[in-house]
């Protein structure tokens, strides 16, 4: 079937009336960009443009909810972007509901988010929400010169650090906590420990949280339970 | 009515885009045209030899039954190769989702199927009038005995299909679609013979005779229309057309 011949298909079978078919398929013909390829057999088509054929047909009898099981799998990133893109310019028309395992595009295109752990809901709310209910302290990478394990030792025993270890034993990089309450005093006492100590310090940087850090969060700690 | 129509003509069409429709027609005819050909040089060699040996030649009717009592082992071969592809293609290209969710029933899924096959085979049908065409051209058959048997015949696709249908749909498997299918309208095909051997009961053998495709047809064959084996035909093709039904109706659920 071709392009146009299948999206049409598909508005007949959702009951779109008759006078309005050619102008809904026009519409979302228009609106997936597959104005170039509509005379051309959907068989043929790259997975993009399949991928872009199917969208159009859910879209053809203007729904009022859309469902999308991970939209841009099996994409190349320009078609990623675009499906991104289109997702986004469909937001005030129809509510959408997509599922997906790249937490990125999540973030990118979703306002309210939920993350489900064994069919229940462990996590919902905004992006800016759930980064803050993972809130355990800010995250800190160090990287030093020598002696990164004696390091670690040294920054347990200062209160208001919380789990130092080291991540990248070549690279002497090790990562910690600091509680969110005594911020300030407690990084003076780092960075004089590490001066004091003779480590060197080379790095220290501030981690900001992602979307990643949540997802496992509440996965970890459900599965304690 | 509009959304069996719109599922029938994109079947419809979708077969004479691809060759699966030429291949169909392609053997369906060519068997035909061989079947033909070999009982007409030997319907002319009885003829020829009739005077001599003193013996009554066998007559057109006789060629023309012949001929579509046939096309019954041809039509076991091509009916599978049509249904298997019904439901079995769509599922695994996961094509038959849309139709899923259409705001649509499952029996007007069915019949949209189902006439688009009935189609492509009555389309094959009067393709292959051509045979009987040349008999009446030549010679001086009862054109009464052509009709019935065409009507016999297409009867008779129209319950191979509907069985077809109710195999494909239960698998995703083509292969599986295709040996059960042939399979089973072997079954059909031969039960009457195998009906006495099968059971002692008088009642059951003429129960297993009943359903057996074959005593049916040759009514139509004999030249007759009688409302008792129109009536199986349609039982038959309507039983297995509900059996579909129910398939895909409960497959939405899943």
């Amino acid at each position: 079937m071709k392009v146009e011949e299948a999206i049409t298909f598909t508005a007949k079978l959702r009951k779109v009336p008759s006078d309005k078919q050619k102008e809904a398929v026009n519409k979302a013909i228009n609106a997936l960009s597959l104005e170039s390829v509509r005379n051309r057999l959907v068989g043929n088509l790259s997975k993009g443009f399949r991928q872009r054929v199917a969208f159009a047909k859910a879209i053809v009898h203007d729904p009022e909810v859309l469902i999308l099981d991970e939209p841009t799998e099996g994409l190349d990133p320009n078609q990623i972007a675009q499906m991104r893109e289109l997702i986004r310019s469909l937001k005030g028309d129809h509510t959408i509901m997509l599922s997906s395992h790249i937490l990125s595009e999540v973030a990118n295109t979703c306002d309210i988010i939920m993350i489900i752990h064994k069919g229940k809901i462990v996590q919902k709310g905004t992006y800016e929400e759930l980064i803050k209910s993972a809130d355990s302290g800010q995250l800190y990478h160090l990287k030093v010169g020598r002696k990164p394990k004696d390091l670690v030792g040294a920054l347990s025993s200062i209160a208001g650090v919380l789990h130092p270890n080291i991540i990248a034993e070549e690279e002497n990089l090790l990562e910690f906590r600091i509680d969110g309450a005594s911020a300030d005093p407690t990084l003076d006492a780092v960075a004089k420990a590490v001066i004091d100590g003779g480590y060197g310090i080379r790095e220290l940087t501030v981690k900001t949280k992602s979307l990643e850090e949540v997802f496992f969060k509440s996965h970890t700690k459900k599965s304690k339970i | 009515m509009g959304a069996i129509l719109t599922i029938a003509k994109r079947d419809f069409k979708s077969a004479f885009a691809s060759p699966k429709a030429a291949a169909i027609f392609f053997f369906f005819l060519m068997t035909m045209g061989l079947f033909f050909y070999n009982f007409v040089a030997s319907l002319l060699e009885a003829q020829a030899r009739a005077p001599m040996m003193g013996g009554q030649a066998p007559n057109l009717e006789e060629l023309i039954r012949a001929l579509f009592y046939n096309l019954h082992f041809t039509l076991i071969l091509i009916i599978p190769a049509i249904t298997m592809a019904t439901f079995a293609e769509e599922k695994k290209n996961q094509s038959f989702r849309i139709l899923q969710t259409a705001p649509i029933t499952a029996l007007q899924i069915v019949l949209g199927k189902f006439l688009a096959i009935a189609g492509i085979m009555a389309v094959v049908l009067v393709a292959s009038s051509i045979y009987p065409l040349f008999l009446v051209k030549y010679g001086n058959p009862d054109s009464g005995v052509i009709y019935t048997s065409y009507l016999g015949i297409f009867l008779l696709i129209c319950g191979q299909l509907a069985f077809g249908l109710w195999v494909s749909s239960m698998t995703k498997n083509q292969i599986m679609a295709f040996i059960f299918t042939m399979f089973g309208l072997f079954m059909l095909m031969v039960l009457n013979w195998l009906a006495p051997n099968l059971t002692g009961n008088d009642f059951f053998e003429s129960m297993l005779k009943y359903i057996a495709s074959t005593e049916h047809l040759d009514v139509f064959f004999k030249g007759l229309i009688t409302i008792a084996d129109i009536a199986y035909f349609v039982l038959f093709a309507g039983i297995f057309l509900f059996f579909t039904n129910i398939v895909i109706d409960s497959q939405r659920w899943r």
